[in-house]
């Protein structure tokens, strides 16, 4: 099953989250902050990235930049997640290299859909093969 | 003086004996010489003593003045040398007034600026002054004491001109160190509250987060809990896990809700205008709907024309309001038809799209419908209870249209349905959507000539809309927001046109329509009614004239405004007058009043103007070269279709008893040129212009006989 990194500050976010995905089968890793979620994905090397922007310190967008700024990563699609439902998150989250962009509160059917969908494009495109 | 001396030594050397007589007569002359001298000298003196005597009371009520007054001021000469003082002056700068007479002032008060660093006198305004011969004013410059401190100083200098050479100047100055604090007060206050609202939307952001954020766990572990029990059969749980789900979600668009409207108020919510194609965007809003749509078996038809096109504006919050009207119809409509439909419209401003959204739901009484747009008011408690929604959805959806320009209003009827229209800009203008549509005014203004219409609607946007499409074509429009307020205004100003919405709380259309047919002084004024379709025969049966459909279709409206407006044609008035200045004037005057003017220099020409285009009114000179106006009046009056063209005879002739005879019955009014002033005269020709060329709806010929008679009582010579 696809490995999919949740980063996300909230422990209750990131646990309810981490969960109903394991409920779907993926295979989920879970950081905390955006330094340990740069980190994690470069030892995991994760198939698609779950990013919380709003986080302290290594923020989403900074982390999203780290990511896309490695060779062996910069191919792993990032959904972003944000608080802030405004065209101009949008727009900067896609500047940063995110593939997607999930506006909180999190509809989880349609965030399936959208992990579905950037998979799915992935594998016909043949990056990667996990 | 010399010869009389020369006379009177003549006569004192002259032969006494042969001059006996003529003694006495020198001696005479010599008394009455000296005595007329003595007067002279002593007249003289008087006048001297009366002028000095005025001289010193001018020079005391000088010194008067400028000694009371709380101002500095001091003369300098053209060296910068003080030539006086006033106490004032002296006080302010810290000296007695005669340590500074003589004294280079510049030297001893303006030496330095504020920070110390040396004032060169060349550059001092008050040299200029005494070079330049100008008058100079600072407000930005500090003089100083003699203990060394200085003072915010607000000085003027003005040269002291003599026979057009420059003297020196004078120096008017103020303490200004108290002005000078409050500005500094004023500034540090609103620097702290730029600050303060910083923290305040500051607050808001984070507020946003930090409530959202548990929310989010809430909604998500009860959706985790539901699937869990679910699959393990825990039918018991899930209910009630649904329940707590339900008012996660609620409570989370109320967050929402409330903070969006408190971002509003501190004018913290931006638009991001994006421009994009309105029927795909429609199209996106119908299919996210759908679940709701199928909730309650309703249907949903969108009617959206190709020609519609794109439109520039804040997609998402159009989204958002779209997406609140359309779930609002969904929730009060039970197997019924939502029907959702987007117009563009051609307006002076600019093309608006109009949004409407209209359901066969339970609708709203007029009370209802009244307080829809307001806050936390939703129909009534028991509707939230039935029928969920946070009540804010419409009010947050207002203010995005008023911030995007547009305008919002809802029409309803109990057990019927709702209609809600939305009008915005095609093309939203960011900043200018704040600033308030340029309203016609309600005073009343008898002497304007211009066509009057009565708007009698309830809902504001309606009497926004239609006063700002009719002021644009130079209508005066007056409005009343109830059928009470209409009905006083209709009998004070007695408007060309009612426009009479049907549905109003209080007292509605109906009973309006009824008060203004009844009333002999009103009934002949022509009504049309704003209203449903449904309801037209009615009003026809009431005596309504024509009806409009709400939402207003521009068009429309000025189909009927051409309609009950006078014509093109009436709304010209030929001017018949061979002086071209007198025609110009008459022309301009005319014209600013909003009617079109064609000329014509003599009775010819007048003639071929009729033929080419009946005219509303003729102005009529008499006197004029080639066909005068008696001919050209016999010509008009003979021509069958000419008949009713009303003419006023504008003339600087005297009329002989004959030739009024001539003119009875065949003109309007005759206007004396010589009895008015050019202003009373062109007032006079606008009010009857105005007059004849209404339409003649609510004129009697009773009031036309009246009008026959000749020139006003003034006129008369």
């Amino acid at each position: 099953m696809p490995r999919i990194l949740v980063v996300e500050d909230n422990d209750e976010s990131r646990d309810a989250l981490t969960r109903r995905l394991e409920r779907r089968g993926f295979d989920v890793l879970h950081a905390a902050d955006g330094r340990a979620g740069v980190d994690l994905a470069r030892s995991e090397k994760p198939d698609l990235i779950l990013m919380d922007l709003n986080m302290p310190e290594v923020d989403g967008w900074d982390a999203t930049r780290r990511i896309k700024a490695e060779p062996q990563l910069k191919e792993v699609p990032v959904i972003a997640l944000t608080a802030h439902a405004m065209i101009g998150d949008r727009e900067r989250a896609l500047e940063a290299g995110c593939t997607d962009y999930h506006a909180k509160p999190i509809e989880f059917p349609k965030l399936l859909a959208q992990i579905e969908s950037v998979l799915q494009n992935r594998t016909s495109q043949g990056v990667s093969g996990t | 003086m010399s010869e009389f001396v020369h006379l009177i030594a003549g006569f004192l050397l002259a032969d006494p004996a042969a001059t006996g007589g003529t003694w006495a007569i020198a001696i005479a002359m010599a008394v009455a010489l000296a005595a007329v001298v003595y007067l002279m000298i002593r007249h003289d003196r008087s006048l001297r003593r009366a002028a000095s005597r005025e001289q010193n009371r001018l020079e005391r009520y000088n010194r008067l003045l400028i000694e009371s007054t709380g101002e500095g001021i001091y003369g300098v000469d053209l060296d910068g040398n003080c030539t006086f003082i006033n106490a004032a002056g002296a006080r302010i700068l810290g000296f007695a007034p005669e340590q500074i007479i003589g004294k280079a002032m510049h030297a001893l008060v303006h030496h330095s600026h504020l920070d110390g660093t040396p004032y060169p006198p060349d550059q001092c305004p008050t040299y200029l002054t005494c070079r330049s011969g100008k008058h100079s004013r600072v407000d930005h410059e500090v003089f100083w004491r003699p203990d060394g401190t200085s003072f915010p100083v607000e000085y003027s200098s003005y040269p002291i001109l003599n026979e057009g050479t420059v003297d020196g100047a004078v120096v008017t100055f103020t303490d200004i160190t108290l002005r000078k604090r409050a500005e500094e007060e004023l500034k540090r206050m609103k620097e702290e509250a730029e600050l303060a609202n910083l923290a305040k939307s500051q607050f808001l952001a984070n507020m946003s987060h930090e409530l959202r954020t548990p929310l989010n766990a809430v909604i998500m572990y009860s959706e985790l809990l539901q699937e869990e029990a679910e699959e393990e059969g825990l039918k018991r749980f899930v209910a009630d896990l649904d329940k707590i789900r339900g008012a996660g979600r609620h409570l989370l668009a109320l967050v929402n809700g409330v903070l969006d409207l408190s971002k509003i108020e501190a004018g913290k919510m931006e638009l991001y205008l994006e421009t994009f194609d309105t029927c795909s965007m429609a199209h996106d809003v119908i299919a996210t709907i759908q679940p709701l749509v199928l909730k309650n078996s309703n249907g949903v038809e969108l009617e959206c024309p190709a020609d519609v096109g794109r439109m520039h504006a804040d997609l998402t919050k159009l989204r958002q309001i779209l997406f609140n009207l359309l779930s609002n119809a969904c929730k009060f409509t039970d197997h019924g038809v939502v029907r959702f439909s987007i117009r563009r419209l051609e307006e002076v401003g600019g093309p608006q799209m109009i949004f409407e959204v209209s359901d066969s739901g339970i609708g709203m009484t007029g009370e209802q419908l009244q307080k829809v747009f307001e806050p936390f008011t939703q129909a009534d408690a028991s509707t939230t209870r039935m029928y969920g929604g946070t009540g804010l959805g419409l009010a947050i959806s207002k203010r995005f249209i008023e911030m995007m320009g547009g305008q919002i209003h809802a029409t309803s009827e109990s057990q019927k349905g709702s209609t809600f229209t939305v009008r915005i800009p095609a093309r939203v203008v960011k900043g200018t959507a704040h600033e308030q549509p340029k309203l016609a005014t309600e005073t009343i203004d008898f002497d304007d000539t211009r066509p009057q219409v009565l708007v009698i609607d309830d809902e504001q946007p309606v009497r926004e809309l239609m006063s700002r499409s009719m002021v644009a074509q130079g209508i005066r429009v007056i409005t009343a927001a109830d059928g009470e307020q209409g009905l006083q205004l209709a009998a004070r100003v007695r408007p060309d046109l009612i426009f009479l919405d049907v549905l109003m709380p209080g007292m509605d259309g109906w009973a309006v329509l009824t008060r203004l047919k009844a009333d002999p002084q009103l009934s002949e004024i022509p009504v049309v009614l704003l209203t449903l379709t449904s309801e037209i025969d009615m009003g026809y049966m009431l005596g309504a004239s024509e009806y409009l459909t709400k939402p207003i279709d521009r068009q429309q409206l000025n189909a009927i405004l051409r309609k009950y407006r006078p014509t093109e044609a009436s709304h010209d008035v030929l001017v018949v007058e061979d002086d071209e200045p007198t025609r110009q004037v008459l022309r301009r005057s005319l014209a600013r009043q909003g009617w079109s003017v064609t000329e014509a220099q003599n009775g010819l020409m007048a003639l071929d103007r009729v033929r080419q285009a009946v005219p509303g009114l003729i102005l009529l000179d008499l006197m004029m070269p080639e066909m005068d106006g008696f001919e050209f009046l016999a010509e008009l009056r003979q021509n069958e279709a000419w008949q009713t063209v009303p003419v006023v005879v504008l003339t600087s002739k005297d009329l002989s008893p004959e030739e009024r005879a001539l003119l009875s019955g065949k003109v309007e009014r005759i206007l004396q040129k010589g009895a008015y002033s050019r202003d009373a005269l062109l007032h006079e020709v606008r009010r009857i212009v105005a007059q004849c060329v209404k339409p003649k709806i609510a004129e009697n010929s009773q009031e036309k006989a009246q009008n026959l008679v000749g020139a006003p009582e003034a006129g008369q010579r």
